[in-house]
């Protein structure tokens, strides 16, 4: 059948409309390319100022002959790429407690979380909600008695604070020499209580802003009386606005930090207007020497926020395949009292790092193991970095399971899903059955230690606090009996001291050096760690130290005539109770069998 | 016009023709009417549709290549200690490189995928059968040339991928019973891949395979050109009807090549060009670290069309794999004859589009296994194959 013309006509004059259609289309296209290509090399055509935004580059000029390192540093960043420029993280306003005039503009010196939050909301968040972002808040710890009072202040100025974070306090100088200082502690404490005693009243707008999403919500926390901690925060909450308790949790935390940066704000500018300073700009600003320079990852910074993402991510290349090698946390994790770096190293992990260190893709964006890199894992990896399920955290918390810092191990609440999460990481590289039982290794170590050692041990220091033979510590207040001691002592002169006594330093090294030991040694499949620094140097302290000493305490005090003979023989058969348990029997020497088997070993395997 | 010694027959001269036109007419023994009736041949009405351009498409794509392959090599050092970082230059350095690279390297992997889908869709429609036995073995011909283009481009990057893939693939060359030394040693120009190496796949990737597909392509499309396009489903013409194009195009069952067709072949054309720009917008050619012959990647793969045979690989002894993919390409290449003598033997018309799809599935198969999982499909049946359970 022949075809109408009038139809072929209308099929070549559909062809014509289409190659219209696609030439313009491509013509589009090729545009785009254009566009890319001009974005592309944009940066590249000019000189290296070209890098830098306008604001900054009187900046770079300047610094580049007085501070050339941080010029270059910062060069070879990602945030000079992307043309994040100096005053994208030093510009401040003339209120805020560390700003000054700086060649015309308004700067700080001091960059704290608030200002990089302002790009890196989430990852600020996760860290705000983590252990670490409280690591400056040690005081009451015994770490910090350590080193502020037995010690002296200048060693936990030079030590704990350069890991745990410093309190920064700043001076404002201005031009007619009159001087402004910030105490940042008692800003703090200040506004803990404000926000205790006032609730969230005076930050209304702000409250309702941020629970808007929760119906209600924001009504019971204005309602509230004490907003001073995310727990009570978290108080008010219900189950009903956020159905997750682990997201109930971290709203509280993530609320509760707004609140109080929103009140130190208020109560420094207050504090600001009232010494008629509020409208004038520094001409310096001077740090504390005991503040700063100081890079602790829990740093308490003038803005009242905590943390210093320098310590992780050098400042100023911010170098992400930095903050990934096992040495970025090894400055702070290592040493007797919490070897995770020596741990880590002596590991397979370990061992597998260093051996293909190369392989490991650490500039890699995103960095998700099993997928970027496989051959072995950092820290990063286990505890923060991306799997193919899971997306990163800087939560550093998210996947533990036990807390093995204090004297006696405990599960963290929601240990379940924590230890979830860290099986989904190993599972990378390991069968189910092999992380199971990896796990049960480990629970059954941490178990045998807080068992055999721990809590017996405790038990004999607590039972020495109860009768008086030795000047309890605080932590030991709320021991039953110990409250009724203390008066005791203190009507001979003496009050609560957790190191006057020999054996309290018996006691610390044992939990707080070998017991650790023991534990993250067994947490990351380090045996020396385990066995010989660990488990070994436990048994001996215990043993042969804490037990010894125990008595040698009980002789002592019944002859100062701080206790009684009764007091003597109650801790007496303590001790004696504790060491008849099954575990401790081989004090009594060997069985028969036993002896014979160790003499058969040593003639066959040494001819001894 | 007496002075010409031309032997073949002249243009005709027109009395409206410009000073222009017969001065080239008298220079140039071409007759425009010859091209006339070949832009107008018939063509057949099936290739209305779309995807019967796919045998274009390939051309269209030789042509993106050779374009942007002429620009690359202005740039590219074929030398171990320099290879890598002319790339780097051309991609990072020089204006629109990126653009450049990315489209030869979309263009390389879509012209193999339009060879493969050009491949299928002859065999379905039974286009191979006489009398175009021989243009099916040419266009084999020309698939496995384009496979030889990517093995070579491929390896030319040097970098950690390309190195040891290039290794593995020379390796594996030096497998084949009797000539498999000599091959490799040939491939590599020394023992290890290197500097004769890279020389060699770069003489092969810009002068071998182009004049083999170039010569290819001609014979290629020649005989697809002298013996009319395979029209599907009708009754094959006799020789007078076929010279008749005035009445084929009149029956209403053809259409003129000009415009019609070049029309769908230019918005082919087109949109190829689209696709490939955005694919380079998109996923532009990137580069992994620079080859390291200490340092071997967890993860050596070759370009995804090698999927098929590096599966092939996994799954069997390397004697038997080898032999296998040696046994398939003889299938390939000859199947015309294979399928006349199938059918001969069972006269139905069902056994060739039956081994067709055997063959697409255990195509696709294995290429989407090595994809998608890296390891091998079967892998507990195999073994316990082997284990003689």
């Amino acid at each position: 059948m022949t075809p109408a013309p009038e139809s072929g006509r209308d099929e070549l004059r559909w062809k014509k409309v289409f190659v219209a259609l696609a030439a313009l289309l491509f013509f589009i296209t090729m545009v785009s390319v254009g566009f890319i290509e001009m974005w592309r090399l944009k940066p590249r055509d000019q000189t290296a100022l070209a890098y830098t935004p306008a604001d900054s580059t009187s900046c770079v000029e300047c610094h580049q002959k007085t501070t050339p390192g941080i010029v270059s540093d910062w060069m070879l960043s990602r945030h000079s790429e992307k043309g994040v420029g100096c005053m994208s993280c030093h510009s401040s306003e003339k209120h805020e407690p560390d700003a000054f005039e700086h060649y015309g503009a308004v700067v700080a010196t001091l960059v704290s979380p608030t200002d990089c939050n302002k790009c890196h909301a989430q990852i600020g968040h996760e860290f705000q909600i983590s252990h670490h972002s409280k690591a400056a808040q040690f005081i009451g710890s015994l770490d910090n008695f350590l080193g502020e009072f037995v010690e002296g202040r200048q060693a936990a100025v030079n030590g704990c604070m350069q890991c745990h974070g410093s309190t920064v306090s700043v001076t404002k100088v201005f031009a007619d020499g009159q001087e402004y200082t910030q105490d940042t502690g008692a800003l703090l404490d200040r506004a803990r209580a404000a926000l205790a005693a006032e609730g969230a009243r005076g930050l209304e707008a702000k409250v309702r802003e941020w629970c808007s999403g929760a119906p209600g919500l924001a009504e019971r926390v204005m309602a509230a009386k004490d907003l001073s901690s995310d727990q009570a925060v978290l108080a008010v909450m219900t189950h009903q606005d956020f159905g997750h308790v682990v997201e109930r949790e971290e709203q509280a935390k993530k609320l509760s930090y707004r609140l109080l940066l929103e009140r130190g704000r208020a109560l420094a500018q207050a504090d600001l207007a009232q010494a008629g300073l509020h409208d004038r700009l520094a001409a310096k600003v001077k740090f504390d020497p005991d503040g700063w320079p100081n890079t602790g990852i829990g740093r308490i910074n003038p803005d009242l926020s905590n943390g210093s993402c320098t310590a992780c991510h050098s400042r100023h290349k911010f170098q992400v395949s930095m903050a990934r090698e096992p040495e970025s946390c090894g400055k702070c994790h290592l040493g007797p009292d919490h070897p995770q770096f020596e741990v880590y190293n002596e590991s397979k992990h370990g061992i597998a790092f260093r051996a293909n260190r190369e392989r490991m893709n650490l500039e890699a964006r995103p960095w998700v193991v099993g997928r970027d890199y496989t051959v072995a894992p950092t820290c990063a990896t286990c505890h923060m970095a991306a799997t193919r399920t899971q997306p990163s955290t800087h939560d550093v918390g998210q996947r533990i399971s036990w807390t093995l810092r204090p004297a006696i191990s405990t599960k963290l609440e929601h240990w379940e899903e924590r230890r979830s999460a860290m099986q989904e990481v190993c599972s990378t590289c390991h069968a189910p059955q092999q992380v199971q039982n990896f796990y049960m290794q480990y629970d059954g170590l941490v178990t045998l230690y807080n068992e055999k050692f721990a809590k017996p041990g405790l038990e004999i220091v607590n039972s020495l606090a109860k009768v008086g033979a030795i000047t309890p510590a605080p932590t030991q207040l709320n021991v039953p009996g110990v409250a009724e001691a203390v008066q005791t002592l203190a009507g001979r002169g003496l009050s609560p001291n957790p190191f006057d006594d020999e054996i309290e330093w018996t006691w610390y090294l044992l939990w707080h050096h070998e017991g650790r030991r023991m534990r993250h040694g067994a947490s990351m499949m380090a045996p020396d760690y385990t066995q010989w620094h660990g488990a070994f140097e436990v048994a001996h302290r215990f043993y042969f130290e804490l037990v010894p000493q125990a008595r040698e305490t009980l002789e002592r005090a019944l002859k100062a005539g701080r206790i009684t003979a009764a007091q003597q023989h109650e801790v007496e058969q303590t001790i004696d109770r504790i060491l008849a348990r099954p575990d401790h029997q081989w004090l009594k020497g060997l069985s028969p069998e036993q002896r014979r088997e160790q003499m058969k070993f040593y003639r066959e395997r040494y001819g001894q | 016009m007496g002075w010409s010694t031309c032997r073949f027959p002249m243009p005709k001269p027109d009395a409206q023709d410009s000073r222009l036109v017969r001065w080239f007419k008298e220079r140039v023994p071409l007759q425009i009417e010859v091209f006339e009736q070949l832009a107008k041949e018939p063509i057949p009405n099936h290739m209305k549709r779309w995807w019967y351009a796919l045998g274009g498409t390939p051309l269209v794509l030789f042509g993106i290549l050779l374009a942007t392959g002429i620009c690359l090599t202005f740039y590219y050092i074929p030398e171990p200690g320099k290879a890598y970082q002319s790339v780097q230059y051309l991609t990072e350095q020089v204006y629109f490189g990126w653009y450049l690279r990315s489209m030869h390297r979309w263009a390389a992997n879509l012209m193999v995928v339009a060879v493969i889908l050009h491949l299928f869709r002859v065999f379905f429609t039974g286009a191979y059968r006489r009398p175009r036995e021989l243009n099916w073995m040419i266009g084999c011909g020309l698939l496995f040339t384009v496979l030889g283009f990517g093995f070579t481009g491929y390896a030319l990057v040097f970098d950690q991928l390309s190195y040891w893939a290039a290794q593995v693939g020379t390796g594996l060359a030096a497998k084949t019973p009797l000539v498999g030394g000599f091959f490799q040693r040939f491939m590599l120009g020394g023992e290890v891949v290197g500097e004769n190496t890279l020389s060699r796949f770069f003489v092969f990737h810009i002068g071998v395979w182009p004049t083999v597909l170039t010569a290819l392509l001609g014979a290629h499309i020649f005989l697809f050109r002298g013996l009319g396009i395979a029209d599907i489903g009708a009754k094959q013409l006799s020789a007078a009807e076929a010279r008749d194009h005035a009445g084929m195009l009149k029956s209403g069952r053809y259409f003129p090549f000009f415009p019609n067709h070049a029309m769908t072949e230019i918005v082919i054309a087109l949109a190829i060009l689209i696709v490939l720009t955005q694919l380079s917008i998109v996923w532009p050619a990137s580069l992994v670290p620079p080859a390291d012959p200490l340092n071997t990647p967890a993860h050596i793969q070759p370009e995804w069309y090698f999927f098929f045979q590096f599966q092939l690989l996994k799954l069997f002894p390397e004697k038997l794999a080898l032999g296998l993919q040696l046994v398939m390409v003889l299938i390939l290449v000859f199947w015309p004859f294979i399928d006349r003598a199938l059918l001969q033997r069972w006269n139905n018309p069902w056994i060739s589009p039956a081994f067709g799809l055997a063959g697409l599935a255990v195509f696709l198969g294995l290429t989407l296994n090595e994809a998608f999982h890296g390891y091998v499909l079967f892998d507990d049946w195999y073994q316990r194959l082997l284990a003689g359970r």
